[in-house]
């Protein structure tokens, strides 16, 4: 039950996240023939294969299965739909390493050589598995990921600290599902944020290796200072994922004194590992300025011919949008996290979620409700066929 | 695989994305308007809304992602080619994925929320944005051709193609009679790409990456694609069953 509950709780919320993450992505993947054509140019065939990795193998792999998850929710048996998830997790993460070592490439440039006259210079790989171990790939995609896995952590945590706070509680054992929920969630935040911040912390600071080897990064104050920022972040949460998991032992962080205090603590708190990614990304981009590959191209040499008037009105147009659509992405899943476990759309019958929206009967007869009190529990199919596979995966 | 193979490719992943999507396009610009069997229009009620809504829901997640795959492949595959179009086709791009983000936005985010003014306001965006995604489509396909007319052309008949793929896909999941069946429209909103395709063959050929490249790209190719099939074909076999009470109304 409360695993249930936690998949459709987290799951929305999930789902949410990522549209925004879609849109973006489509916006980020037009971006290089758009505004930067020269670098498909000269380094089309270098950069662009992992990028065919990641859309043709990677990214569609991980939406087509979401897809299922999501619409094939009652079809499936329970094991199978969750090893789809699990699946889209780990399909996920090929994508984030295959979108690395595309990114390692600019930032490190190995495994390959530039051909022709110069000026009109192409660039070939030479070894695949040099582009693949590029250090600015793989201790990058490590350090990302860990930064991802303390994100997620801090989610659960703060979301969960949240309700937790208002529920009182303070008993050993949760007074309800919703607790129960919120008590699980805590801790499984807790041990991701932990291992999250062992990982971003370990491989952040292995990557001054090849820092050092291809130029420093604080050559500008402002990355400096980012750079400074986030490790004395990751420093201070180190030392939480430290405190933290004493605290689950007999579940004092559920029942100690002063616990509503360190709750919106942990709530306040939950931005902070999304404004140190930004700092990292920052700092990664702007460390590599004036080039776009660090040490063979110049930014300025691979823009597009488009007037400098069409380039401002479209980075108007598209940042604005993505601004609007990341805020009112952002209101909608504080909305839905304040919600709890009521309501929720994901994995509930159809029926139910018809009727909420005010259908007539003959719209619920379809989805097999027939209007009687209990709900239209055994009621015939509404397209007229016996459906004899898996009992649906949600019990009412 | 050599670079005629991965034209194939290219070409086969845009008409997965035309037949797919253009199903959801066709839904989500059609979203507001419902044709009563005495033939007059009227506005579809909140819930027949949500019920197009959940006919076309489990195409979206599996059906852009052909277009994300094919754009893959003009970056990674014919870099020259991808950056010659989009410096050509500049402001269509622009509004293509303008429309794309604000068309997903709205999918997602409408049923979120309870009140009423949050869905009609999406609605209504959600409507706008089907009609300017399809039109760039068809206008960028245009593009391809080098004239500015093809690119009128193709993007009115891209928005007129998806208004009646998008009804026949629901009124099949809603096993009801439509004005055409799915594989006629299917074709139908394909036939432009494939003619695209043969137009600019010359050009995305010449666009395109060393042989060496071209064959270490389609070992990973052939190995993966078979398990995508295979997956789409499952997600395919979602979309085919009758809208019953075994479906997701996530959307």
């Amino acid at each position: 039950m409360v695993f249930e509950n936690a998949t459709r709780f987290w799951g929305q919320l999930y789902l949410v996240n990522y549209a925004l993450g879609i849109a973006a992505g489509i916006v980020l993947e037009l971006q290089f023939g758009l505004h930067f054509p020269g670098l498909l140019d000269v380094a089309g065939e270098v950069f662009g294969a992992p990028l065919v990795v990641e859309t043709l193998v990677a990214f569609f792999l991980e939406s087509t299965l979401l897809g299922l998850w999501v619409f094939g929710w009652h079809l499936f048996p329970r094991a199978l739909h969750a090893a789809i998830f699990w699946a889209v997790v780990i399909t996920g993460y090929v994508s984030a390493f295959a979108v690395m070592v595309a990114n390692g490439f600019l930032r490190n440039p190995t495994g390959y050589v530039l051909e022709g006259l110069p000026g009109e210079q192409v660039a070939r790989i030479t070894d695949v598995g040099a582009l693949i171990t590029n250090p600015a790939a793989l201790l990058s995609s490590l350090h990302v990921v860990g930064a991802c896995l303390m994100a997620g952590g801090f989610v659960l945590v703060g979301i969960s600290a949240w309700h937790l706070r208002r529920s009182g509680g303070g008993l050993r054992l949760p007074t309800g599902p919703e607790e129960d929920l919120w008590r699980h969630s805590m801790r499984a935040g807790i041990w991701t944020g932990a291992i999250g911040v062992l990982f971003a912390q370990a491989f952040g600071y292995s990557q001054f290796e090849y820092f050092d080897a291809t130029g420093a990064v604080d050559g500008n104050a402002a990355i400096g200072v980012l750079l400074e920022v986030m490790m004395r972040t990751a420093d201070l949460v180190f030392l939480g994922a430290l405190v933290l998991p004493l605290l689950l032992i007999a579940g004092a962080l559920f029942r100690m004194r002063g616990r509503r205090a360190l709750y919106a603590t942990l709530t306040a708190l939950l931005p902070l590992p999304f404004a140190v990614a930004i700092a990292g990304w920052l700092v990664r981009e702007l460390g590599r300025q004036p080039w776009i590959i660090q040490g063979v191209l110049r930014v300025d040499e691979v823009t597009s011919d488009q007037s400098a008037r069409a380039v401002l009105a479209s980075l108007v147009l598209l940042v604005g949008l993505m601004v609007t659509l990341a805020a009112l992405d952002w209101w909608v899943l504080g909305r839905l996290a304040r919600g709890g476990i009521s309501r929720l759309v994901l994995g509930a019958e159809p029926g139910d979620v018809l009727r909420d929206d005010g259908a007539g009967a003959d719209v619920l007869l379809r989805f097999g409700v027939v209007d009687t009190p209990d709900g239209g529990a055994g009621a015939p199919g509404g397209d007229g066929r016996p459906h004899d596979g898996p009992a649906p995966e949600v019990a009412r | 695989m050599n670079a005629a193979a991965w034209a194939v490719l290219l070409a086969a992943l845009v008409t997965g994305w035309v037949v797919l999507d253009g199903a959801v396009q066709g839904a989500g610009a059609t979203l507001l308007q419902e044709r009563d069997p005495d033939g007059s229009d009227r506005r579809r009620e909140p819930a027949e809304r949500r019920v197009v809504l959940a006919a076309v829901g489990p195409l979206l997640l599996p059906g852009e992602v052909w277009l994300i795959a094919a754009l893959g492949v003009l970056v990674g595959v014919f870099p020259h080619a991808e950056a010659d179009l989009l410096n050509a086709g500049y402001p269509v791009a622009i509004t293509l994925i303008a429309s794309w983000a604000l068309r997903d936005a709205g999918i997602w985010l409408r049923s979120r929320r309870p009140g009423h003014v949050w869905r009609d306001v999406w609605d209504v965006v959600l409507v706008v944005a089907s009609i300017v995604l399809a039109g760039s489509w068809g206008a960028l396909l245009g593009v391809a051709w080098g004239s500015g007319l093809a690119a009128l052309g193709l993007g009115i008949l891209a928005v007129v193609l998806t208004r009646l793929h998008g009804d026949a896909v629901v009124a099949w999941r809603l096993r009801r009679t439509g004005p055409l069946p799915v594989v006629v429209t299917s074709v139908m909103i394909a036939a432009p790409v494939v003619g695209t395709a043969i137009a600019a063959w010359p050009r995305l050929i010449e666009g395109g990456i060393s042989a060496q490249a071209l064959e270490t790209l389609g070992i990973v190719a052939i190995v993966v694609l078979p398990v995508v099939l295979a997956l789409q074909v499952v997600a395919w076999w979602l979309v085919s069953r009758p809208l019953g009470r075994r479906d997701m109304l996530f959307f």
